[in-house]
């Protein structure tokens, strides 16, 4: 039965993909103690992560591909950044109090 | 020993000076939401009190319509003779007249040319098949015909024992105004329209006389059957996929598909109020300005192509209304989301237009500019940018086709996806500078591109599930 396709689909794992985000960076701040510039960058790069998921399955779906490539670039890089900045972080933190 | 455990114990001091608990993130994200939501809605609810004050201060009646057309003294209703269609179908453009011998014929069928081959011109007249067996002509503008006769039907005119499809004597009582409302939108979406508004007439936007262009007869508005109080807009989705292989026979497909149905659906509901006793005429591209009408019942904005956009399909719909006597309803109003300013800059149907026939002016205005500003088909004394008629539909009877190339390349015609509603609202809460950078975003993008081969084959690829 095609009760669910496309863009339900989407949001479902839309849904199960944010809540790993939430349930990883809570269990990341338990272990190593986000500070705020940790919080601000893991929290905005799951966003935008989130966000690049979305805007180009969605792309892909109206048959788009340029247009989900694009936001893969655009949105993904980011988040992927901000993801490795914040990691940078929590290294140095834990070499500090080593 | 001592030493390490007073040490842990500042780290542990410091790490929890530091950590952003989770009641702080919630706090956090509840906050930048707010604040996100209160500039998107201040912005918008900004744009519409600009317009209100904008007209107070030209001296213009603050009715509802005026909130947002700007008329000069000049103005007067169109006459539908001198409109682009009637003009060349009556020879005062004998220039077009004699490339439209022909037009929309099998004669131009060209397999080499993507989407101009057999297979295109059969979807493209299959599409029109509706409107040309119901009402034909009414997307030229031909009022009168088929079913969006003028005719109110009577008990007398049943076709057959089981016709009841005739206007009932008594009128059916709804208890208020909303009852009423949500009734005929009901219907109208039933029956098969996308979008639905409901405004008082307006003599300014309908046609001050018609014409019989084969009998080359003029009448007026003594002829019509009853004295219109309300005019029922709908507007009809016209699919995404069709258009973005402008300017084709596919594409038209797209169009004819949208008034066949514009048909079917005006007469359904024509009929549904002619039961309830009340007096409908249903009409297309005839009778009146099909655009006027659907900002005044809130449908969308006039844009630089002076197409109608509409916040949910852009400008790629196409316009049915209905004449009625009914006026015990709420009347819709017209919003505002930003199109006019987008379209200042934006510009991108103005590129994308083969006959150049798009204004690049940055500002509206009342008169035309554009070579053929002194002809007769202009319309002019109401603000707004002036498409050039004649190189218009000059460049459809050079293809053999209605064009759409500016509908295609326009940034509000997007498929029906969450990401584009969330651009255009951004889009409609920033400032200039902001709209050049979405208009080049969405170039990049891959959007609006027009005369793309790949996108006819990608139409005929798909699967038809």
């Amino acid at each position: 039965m095609d009760i669910f396709k496309g863009v339900e689909i989407m949001f479902f794992w839309l849904g199960v993909l944010s809540t790993l985000a939430v349930v990883l960076m809570i269990y990341l701040n338990k272990t190593y103690g986000f500070d705020w510039k940790t919080w601000t960058m893991t929290g905005f790069g799951a966003f935008l992560f989130i966000f690049c998921v979305a805007w180009s399955v969605s792309s892909v779906l109206e048959g788009e591909p340029q247009a989900a490539a694009l936001g893969l670039v655009f949105f993904g890089s980011p988040a992927i950044i901000l993801f490795l900045l914040a990691r940078r972080g929590i290294v140095k933190k834990l070499k500090k109090s080593d | 020993m001592e030493a390490n455990e007073e040490k842990d114990k500042t780290n542990d001091k410091k790490k929890a000076a530091n950590a952003f608990n989770r009641r702080d993130f919630i706090k956090m994200g509840a906050a930048v939401t707010a604040v996100g939501a209160a500039t998107v809605t201040a912005a918008q609810t900004k744009a519409v009190e600009k317009l209100v004050e904008k007209n107070k201060d030209a001296n213009i009646k603050t009715t509802t319509v005026d909130k947002v057309f700007e008329f000069d003294e000049t103005y007067t209703p169109f006459n539908q003779k001198d409109n682009i269609f009637m003009s060349t179908i009556t020879g005062r453009l004998p220039e077009l007249q004699k490339k439209m011998m022909g037009f929309h014929g099998p004669g131009d069928i060209d397999p080499e040319t993507p989407g101009m081959g057999r297979l295109d011109y059969a979807l493209k007249e299959g599409a029109y098949a509706g409107v040309e067996y119901m009402a034909p002509g009414t997307p030229a503008s031909i009022p009168n015909t088929g079913v969006n006769s003028w005719k109110q039907k009577t008990k007398e005119d049943k076709h057959h024992p089981f016709d009841y499809q005739y206007l009932f004597e008594d009128q059916y009582k709804f208890q208020d105004k909303t009852e009423a409302t949500n009734a005929i939108k009901k219907a109208a979406k039933l029956y098969g329209a996308n979008l639905v508004g409901i405004t008082p007439r307006d003599p300014r936007f309908d046609y001050a006389k018609f014409i019989d262009p084969l009998h080359k007869k003029e009448f007026g508005w003594e002829e019509f059957p009853f004295e219109p109080k309300s005019v029922i807009v709908m507007a009809f989705e016209m699919d995404y996929e069709a258009y973005s292989t402008a300017p084709t026979y596919v594409s038209e497909g797209g169009t004819g598909d949208a008034y066949s149905r514009i048909t079917k659906t005006t007469h359904q509901l024509a009929v549904f109020l002619r039961i309830l006793g009340y007096k409908a005429v249903a009409s297309c591209n005839d009778t009146g300005l099909n655009v006027p009408y659907a900002i005044s019942a809130g449908l969308g904005e006039g844009s630089r192509m002076g197409l109608l956009i509409t916040p949910k399909y852009g400008p790629r719909v196409r316009i049915g209304k209905i004449y009625t006597e009914f006026d015990f309803c709420n009347y819709d109003e017209p919003i505002a989301f930003g199109v006019t300013q987008f379209c200042e800059k934006c510009k991108k149907c103005a590129d994308a237009c083969p006959a150049n026939a798009i204004s690049r002016d940055e500002k509206r205005s009342f008169y035309p500019t554009h070579d053929n500003k002194n002809k007769f088909f202009n319309n002019s004394g109401v603000k707004k940018w002036y498409l050039d008629a004649e190189k218009c539909f000059g460049y459809w009877m050079q293809i053999n086709a209605g064009c759409g190339a500016c509908i295609s390349a326009c940034p509000y015609n997007k498929p029906d996806f969450w990401h584009h509603r969330l651009v255009d609202r951004l889009t409609a809460a920033s400032p200039g500078p902001v709209h050049d950078l979405m208009r080049e975003m969405d170039d990049i993008f891959g959007y609006g591109n027009t005369h793309d081969g790949e996108a006819v084959e990608k139409f005929w690829a798909n699967k038809g599930d």
